[in-house]
C-alpha cells in the first residue's frame, strides 16, 4: 500500500525512557510503518498507511499517552 | 460518590515521565488531583473514578503501572 512519511512534534519528553514508550505504543499501531523520535530536536518522523491511519488520530495516540504533540515546532 | 486517594506504582525514570502521567488524567473529569513522586515510583491520584478506570488511563502512557491501594 502507499506509505505516507510525517513530522509531528512532541513537547514534554525529556528522557530516553519517554522516547522508547513512544516508539513502542506509536509502532504498535495498526497502520504504523516505522517511527523514529528525536529526544534532542522534540519531533517524530513517522512513516504510516495513510489508508489506515490519518495523521489525526497518530495526533490523537500520543496525546493520549500525556504528551503535547503538533504538526509545527 | 467522594472522592478516595488512590495509589499506583508506575515506572517513571525522569520528570519527563511524571509529566505524562499528570498531563493523562489531568485531562479526564472526576479527578481532583494528580501527585507523582519518580523516587518512590508511585502516582497519587484523588478522583471519583474507580481504581480500574484510572489504571486503564495510566496505562495508555506505555508504562508498566500497577494498582496499590487507596487511601
Amino acid at each position: 500500500g502507499a506509505v505516507m512519511e510525517t513530522i509531528l512534534f512532541i513537547q514534554g519528553m525529556t528522557c530516553n525512557a519517554c522516547v522508547k514508550s513512544i516508539e513502542m505504543q506509536v509502532s504498535e499501531i495498526r497502520g504504523i510503518r516505522s517511527i523514529s523520535v528525536s529526544l534532542e530536536k522534540h519531533l517524530a518522523s513517522i512513516s504510516f498507511d495513510p489508508q489506515i491511519l490519518s495523521i489525526q488520530k497518530i495526533q490523537e495516540a500520543i496525546d493520549d499517552m500525556g504528551f503535547k504533540v503538533s504538526p509545527e515546532p | 460518590m467522594a472522592a478516595k486517594k488512590h495509589i499506583f506504582q508506575m515506572e517513571m525514570t525522569c520528570e519527563g515521565c511524571a509529566g505524562a502521567a499528570k498531563r493523562v488524567l489531568g485531562k479526564k473529569e472526576g479527578v481532583t488531583t494528580v501527585e507523582t513522586s519518580v523516587e518512590k515510583q508511585r502516582v497519587f491520584v484523588e478522583s471519583e473514578l474507580s481504581s480500574d478506570e484510572l489504571l486503564e488511563i495510566l496505562k495508555k502512557t506505555g508504562k508498566t503501572v500497577s494498582y496499590v491501594g487507596t487511601e
